[in-house]
Formats: structure tokens, sequence, C-alpha cells
């Protein structure tokens, strides 16, 4: 059984008015770091993934969540 | 005015083209050298190539500029498991082209211990940057 971590953070940038890039400058990242993590092609670090869910202003939960 | 991210997506699309272009060079000096047209310069200008080429897949310049914004990011979460996996392909390419030498030296045993550390070290390397280049290009689309 595979398992994949999802997420909705497109929406919430979305939501937030953000582009890729204005959200890696909030969480210290490269726009292409944001963009593998958002389509889900990389797996961010714990560390990575609660600066992502501060920075949108929404429980790490709520932002990932895993996918079986 | 451009950010510190803008400046790093820049630089990090240079750095991409930039290794295939020093990939592509190290294979066709090496065919070169291979061919029998090799002089002690393009030996010379081989080595001094890979060694750029390893040179470039450690993140020297995070080393020497620890605090700057831009080599930060440069060498981010991501970057790092690109370069990760990409020297993990380099590696696995360096034991197959080994593996495929130690069996090819049962049917020909003068094949040249230079000749294969040579292309041993060029496959590993090579792909190592290849596949670093293009993880990073399609990470940026």
């Amino acid at each position: 059984m595979t398992e994949r971590l999802a997420n909705r953070i497109k929406s919430e940038r979305d939501k937030a008015s953000l582009t890729q890039a204005a959200l890696a400058e909030l969480v210290g990242v490269s726009r292409k770091t944001i963009n593998t993590v958002e389509n889900g092609v990389f797996t961010p670090s714990a560390l990575l993934a609660i600066k992502l869910a501060e920075a949108l202003k929404v429980p790490v939960e709520e932002l990932f969540w895993i996918e079986r | 005015m451009m950010t510190a991210v803008d400046v790093a997506e820049r630089r990090a699309r240079y750095r991409a083209f930039g290794f295939l272009f020093l990939a592509a060079l190290t294979c066709a000096v090496m065919v070169f050298v291979r061919t029998g047209r090799g002089t002690d310069f393009t030996q010379g200008l081989w080595f001094g190539l890979l060694l750029g080429c390893v040179l470039n897949l450690l993140p020297i310049k995070r080393w020497l500029r620890p605090r700057s914004e831009v080599m930060r990011l440069l060498d981010d979460e991501g970057t790092r498991a690109n370069r990760q996996l990409s020297c993990t392909i380099g590696f696995w390419a360096a034991i197959i082209v080994a593996l495929i030498f130690q069996l090819a030296a049962h049917f020909d045993p003068t094949i040249a211990a230079e000749e294969v550390g040579q292309l041993v070290a060029t496959a590993g390397i090579v792909c190592a940057m290849t596949v670093f280049a293009i993880l990073e290009l399609r990470a940026a689309r």
C-alpha cells in the first residue's frame, strides 16, 4: 500500500493572496522548493511543514495529511 | 527590485544549464581521449573538468559564504534532496559501469586500468550532474 503526503498549500496560498515566490520569501526557501512541495513531488521535513503552516496561518494537520 | 528568492531562482537555472554543459563537455573530452586522439593536454583537460564537476556538486559557495541569503536559498531543503538523489544515481551508474568492465575483462584481459578508471569516474559524475540539472529544472517549472 502506498502512502503519500497530500497538501492544500495552493488553495491556502490563493486564499492568502500569496505567490509561490512570496511564500518562499516568508518561509526562507527557494520558489522551486515551494513548487515541488505544492505538487507533491517533494516531501518536506517537519520543520518546513510547520513553517509553511505558520506562514499560511493554518494548523499543520489541516495543511498536510496522509493519502492512502 | 529583485528579491533574494528571484536572484536564487535565476542562479539556480544558470547552475542547472552550466551542469548540463559541463557534463556534455566532460563526456566529449573523454570520447576524444578514448578514441585515440588524446594527448597529455586532453587527459589533463578531462581530469580538470572532472574535478570541476565534483567541486560543483558540493555546496562549496554555501560553505564559503554561510551568511549569504542567496547562497542559503541555493542550497535549501529541496536542492539538498535533489543533490542527494543525483549523487545516489551517479554512484549506481559508476557501479554498473565498473561491473560491466569487470565482466568484459574476462573476455579481453588487455583492458587498461586507466581506461576503466576514466570511464567509471565519467559515468558516475556525468550521471549525477545530469540528474541534478534535470531535477532542478523540473522543480523550477
